[in-house]
Parts: C-alpha cells; sequence; structure tokens
C-alpha cells in the first residue's frame, strides 16, 4: 500500500509539467504544420539535450538550498581541456572524453568546498566567484582558440543517430534514469533532500551537511563535464566561450518542473520535462518565425508563470495542511 | 460604562470532521484577569483566534470594547472539547478541582511512585562555560536516573543540553561520558556516544517537515538500511513498528508529518531518537528543561 503511495505521490509531482509539455505540443502542432514531424521532434530532443544534463547538476545543487552559478563556465572549462590535449598533440578519444568529465568534477568540488569550508553564507558568492575564475582561466589556458578536427569516437556522442534518434538524446535518457535512482533510493539522494529540507533538523540528527552539499556541487561539475562531451558533438568544435548562459536555462528548466530554491524539493523527471518545454517553445516560436529574442521573452515568461503556479499550489497545500493538522489536533 | 469589555456568546466553530467550539460563552471584565484552562485540544487556542479575527465564527456573536487584556488570573474559565465547563472566581476553585473540570475525571495521583536504584555515573560535567549562555555548570547524571533541570527563559537549559550534543562548541569545561573525557565537534559525535537531543522545538529541529514519517524515523539511521541502495522494505518496517510501539495516529507512513498534530510529531521525533545509534544504548533527551539518561 505504501509503495503504491510512494509511486503516485512522486508521479503527482510530474502530472503538471508533463501535462503542460503534452498542451503545448498540441497547440504548436495546430499553430505550425511543420512541428509534428519526425525531423523537428527529434531536433527538439536534440535541442533539450544539454539542458536536461546542466539542469540535472543544476537540480542537486537546487534541492540542497544552494545553486550553480558556474554551470556554464564549467562546461567551457571542461570544453576547453579537448582544446588543450588537441594543441598538445594528444588526441586520444578515451582522454577528450575522461578528462573533461574528471575536471568537471574537480570544479565541482572546488566549489562545494569553498561555500563549506570558508562556511560562506550561501554558494552564490563562491559560484559567481568561479564562474568568473574560469572563463578566465579557459581563455587563458587555451590562448582563445576554437579547435576542430576530433576523432569520431570523441563527437559521436554529440552528433550520432542510431535509428534517427539522437544518440545524445538517448544518453540524456539513460543518465536522468540513473541520476533519479540516486536522488531517490540512494542513503546520499536522501540526505540531499533532508538537508534542504530542513538543515538543522538533519544536521542534528548527524547528517554530515559540508560533505553532502559538496557532493551536490561535485555532482553539479560532473555533469556539466558531460554536458561538454556532448556539445563538443553537436557543434563540432570547441570554442573558449562555450556554456555562457547555460546555467541560467538550467534553472529554468528546474523550476519549471518545479524545484524550489528553499531545498527539498524538485524531481529529475520534472527538470527533464521542464527543458523539453522550454525547448518547445524555442523551436516552436522558431518554426513561428519568431527571432531568438522573442523566443527569449517568451521562456521568461514561462518562468515567472510555472513559479507563480508553484507558489499558488505550496499556499493551498499549506492551507490543507493547517486544516489537517487543526482536524488532527481536536480528534 | 459597564465593566464588561468583550462577551464571546454562543461561539461555535467547525474546522473540517471536527466542531472545535460549541456553544462557547466567555465575558471579560475591565481591570480583571481571566485565566482559560483547558486541555490541549479543549479549544482554547482557536477561541482566542476567534477573539482575535484569525478565525471567523460560523456561529455566534464578539461585543468588543477595544481594550487590551493581561495575564495572571482573577477568574478561571475551565474548558473542555470546545465547550465552556464552569466559570469560577479564581479565589473560589482548588487546583485538583481545576484538573477534575480539565480532564473530566478525578485526578488520584500526579505522581505515581516509580522503585529507582541508582546506578553507575553515566554523563558528568565540569565546569562547562558557553559565553553569552552559561557559565561554570557542573553536575552528574547516572544511569536509570531522570535528572530534571528547571529554571526560567534564558536560564541556559537547552543551551547547556545543545553543548552536550554537540550542536554549539564549548568555551570552557570538561565532559566525561562513562567515565571518558570526550570533546564533540558536531552531533554525530554525541550521537555516536550514545547521546540524543529530543528537541522542544520539533517543528524548527526535530523533523523535515516536508517530508513523511517514515523518512523522519529513519532521519538518524538511514545509512543502516543501505548498501548501494536504501533498503525500503526495512525502512517501512521500522516506521510500522514505531507508530506501533509509540502509538503514532496518522494515516500511513507516507504521511507528511506537517500535517500530524503536535503530540504526534513528537512521538516522531521521539521514534526517530530511539532507532539512533543513542537510543540504541542511552537516551538523552531536552524537553523543557529534562535531560533524561
Amino acid at each position: 500500500m505504501s509503495k503504491w503511495m510512494k509511486k503516485s505521490k512522486r508521479k503527482s509531482k510530474v502530472i503538471g509539467p508533463l501535462l503542460a509539455a503534452v498542451l503545448l505540443a498540441v497547440v504548436l502542432s495546430l499553430a505550425s504544420d511543420k512541428f509534428l514531424t519526425m525531423t523537428n521532434l527529434m531536433n527538439i530532443l536534440r535541442q533539450s539535450s544539454i539542458n536536461i544534463i546542466v539542469g540535472a547538476g543544476m537540480l542537486f545543487c537546487l534541492l540542497g538550498a544552494g545553486i550553480d552559478l558556474s554551470q556554464g563556465s564549467i562546461v567551457g572549462f571542461a570544453m576547453g581541456m579537448i582544446t588543450l590535449l588537441h594543441m598538445k598533440g594528444l588526441d586520444n578519444p578515451f582522454l577528450m572524453i575522461a578528462l573533461p568529465i574528471a575536471v568537471g568534477m574537480c570544479c565541482g568540488l572546488v566549489n562545494g568546498l569553498l561555500f563549506t569550508k570558508l562556511k560562506l553564507p550561501h554558494p552564490f558568492v563562491s559560484t559567481l566567484g568561479m564562474m568568473e575564475a574560469l572563463r578566465g582561466l579557459t581563455l587563458f589556458l587555451t590562448d582563445a582558440k576554437q579547435v576542430s578536427g576530433f576523432p569520431s569516437a570523441v563527437i559521436w556522442l554529440g552528433s550520432a543517430n542510431i535509428l534517427n534518434i539522437p544518440v545524445c538524446f538517448i544518453a540524456v535518457v539513460i543518465i536522468s534514469v540513473v541520476i533519479s535512482r540516486i536522488l531517490s533510493k540512494t542513503a546520499s539522494g536522501r540526505e540531499i533532500y533532508s538537508v534542504g529540507g530542513n538543515q538543522e533538523a538533519a544536521r542534528l540528527a548527524g547528517i554530515n551537511i559540508d560533505w553532502t552539499l559538496t557532493l551536490t556541487y561535485v555532482m553539479s561539475g560532473l555533469l556539466c563535464g558531460i554536458a561538454a562531451v556532448i556539445l563538443v558533438g553537436r557543434v563540432g568544435a570547441t570554442y573558449p566561450l562555450a556554456g555562457e548562459g547555460y546555467e541560467m536555462d538550467a534553472v529554468a528548466a528546474c523550476v519549471i518542473g518545479g524545484a524550489s530554491f528553499n531545498g527539498g524539493k524538485g524531481t529529475m523527471a520534472g527538470t527533464f520535462v521542464g527543458a523539453i518545454i522550454m525547448a518547445e517553445i524555442k523551436n516552436g516560436l522558431n518554426l513561428l518565425g519568431a527571432a531568438s529574442d522573442i523566443q527569449q521573452i517568451v521562456v521568461g515568461i514561462v518562468v515567472i508563470l510555472a513559479v507563480m503556479v508553484d507558489v499558488i499550489r505550496t499556499q493551498q497545500a499549506e492551507k490543507n495542511r493547517r486544516m489537517q493538522q487543526a482536524k488532527a489536533e481536536h480528534a | 460604562m459597564s465593566s464588561t469589555i468583550v462577551r464571546l456568546k454562543d461561539i461555535t466553530k467547525f474546522f473540517p470532521g471536527v466542531t472545535a467550539l460549541r456553544s462557547m460563552d466567555l465575558e471579560l471584565k475591565r481591570g480583571e484577569i481571566h485565566g482559560l484552562i483547558g486541555e490541549n485540544g479543549a479549544g482554547k487556542s482557536t477561541l482566542i483566534k476567534v477573539l482575535t479575527g484569525i478565525h471567523a465564527p460560523d456561529q455566534g456573536e464578539i461585543e468588543l470594547d477595544g481594550k487590551k487584556i493581561i495575564f495572571l488570573c482573577d477568574v478561571v474559565t475551565v474548558m473542555r472539547d470546545g465547550e465552556r465547563v464552569i466559570t469560577k472566581p479564581s479565589s473560589d476553585i482548588t487546583k485538583d478541582e481545576l484538573v477534575t473540570y480539565m480532564v473530566g475525571r478525578k485526578m488520584e495521583n500526579y505522581y505515581p511512585h516509580i522503585d529507582f536504584h541508582v546506578k553507575d555515573t553515566a554523563l558528568e560535567v565540569k565546569n562547562l562555560t558557553r559565553y553569552g549562555s552559561f557559565e561554570d555548570v557542573s553536575f552528574t547524571a547516572d544511569y536509570g536516573e531522570i535528572l530534571g533541570f528547571s529554571g526560567l527563559v534564558g536560564a541556559g537549559r537547552t543551551e547547556v543540553c545543545r553543548c552536550l550534543f554537540g550542536a554549539d562548541p564549548i568555551d570552557s569545561g570538561e565532559i566525561y561520558v562513562k567515565g571518558r573525557k570526550v570533546s564533540f565537534k558536531k552531533p554525530k559525535d554525541a550521537i555516536k556516544a550514545g547521546i540524543a537531543f529530543v528537541t522542544e522545538d520539533r517543528k524548527g529541529q526535530g523533523l523535515v517537515l516536508s517530508q513523511s514519517v517514515s523518512r523522519n524515523i529513519c532521519l538518524a539511521n538511514l545509512r543502516k538500511f543501505s548498501k548501494l541502495f536504501v533498503d525500503d522494505k526495512a525502512v517501512d518496517r521500522q516506521a510500522k513498528k514505531s507508530v506501533e510501539t509509540f502509538r503514532i495516529k496518522t494515516p500511513s507512513i507516507e504521511t507528511e508529518t506537517a500535517t500530524l498534530s503536535g503530540g504526534n510529531q513528537q512521538k516522531v521525533v521521539i521514534a526517530k531518537w530511539f532507532h539512533s545509534d543513542a537510543g540504541r544504548t542511552y537516551y538523552g533527551a531536552d524537553r523543557q528543561g529534562q535531560c533524561t539518561l
């Protein structure tokens, strides 16, 4: 009985965004006959892939009531590692895939340690600093060079198709499932939710807050490293300003998917759907001939609407909770 | 000018599934201190909320003269289950009578005698100081003993307990657990040494309100259930057993703790500590100034 309750509780959290995604698809397919084609749908999946990955990383941080503003710079820095390897003549596909991911993790570790060990008031400060520093370091180390012509194994993840479905999307689905399991079925994942839900109660219960929060930043960095590998495949080249603004799109995807800045609230499935919705909007508006700045305005409005919906839902839930508690007190 | 400032007449208030106030009458006179007395759930808070406008009554009237009321009683009204039981001048009622009216039956024995044998010393505290909170605190507590600390708000009872638990650092002094000197850098250290902290602030420090009863009960020993993944069957078993043992009133173990009544929320907190490393051995609690070991 309780297993069913647990599953239905989690599903009910995603139903909202999922419904919105489907509704949006219906509206867009009516507005443009080019929307509901196989090519276009595959495009949407391809275009949402990186945001889903970076969004997953942001989700970890948001769950811990934090944020990672350096995500875009970590993607750029990780990509810069590929440039560096190429500059040194080390065109080894394994290195070119493993190093960005490892470096991403290290950047995340630095973020986590900076925030927890320096006892900063909010990770906004530490990740902002990292955002600037990493971008500068990337430009410096790569000499601001753009490079292309990498081994096919390296660009396979971001560019190949299997049976017409983009490999990057399949990879992203697999990664999303893994992340979802980590968050819901591992002790560390659940501790992240508890720390975000009530940090002091979690601390008093013996949970290691520093370790848990640092883990969220390590995961964010790791996922940004993976995003860099996908990106090099999608673009076919590395470029020093890669990743700029990725953290903002990531926050948007998480928030549309139901995550809260207060921590302890949000799901991988929600973030996934949130990123799809954003890609749908941009894609649909594109087909309708809207310029990219118009697309940005619309996405911005959607983010605000999503937060409003969430706030109203939370207030309603709070009211129900109070009534239920009053009922419980008098029973 | 009448001496009555406020009169509540025939106040009835419904919440879904429960009648909180039933034809409640209350009269507050100028210059008089009126005590409102009743058990948890009698309806005192609800009546006050009706009086101050937070809730609108479903039935009844409020007559107001617009003056403020202060504490210390001349007259008491006892409430039970949303109804007024009796109103009497406080000089005219004894404590036993008050309790009888509150509970609905006569209380024979407030402090039943329990057989108690002093065992070994569990905790010894010497000259404990935390600047700004307390200074030069010393005491011992033995196994099987319930040690009570009484003092006014601000006396430092909770602060001492938090330091004993490693929640706050101490500035000087020594703590010995089972005769061994200890230094706690964080709560986890204290839990390992067998100390738990059942806080009075259950909402702020005891529970993750947005999470279920089950998740809160295993908050302190989740790692015991997981190698790679959490063994949910075992977690649920622990939760169900706790609900039974502590008689926690909840629709299910998946219910959000925020919706439970205060008393049941506190039971969830206690269940959590019972299952922690500390609960296994001995049990340290701070609840309105009482340390239990």
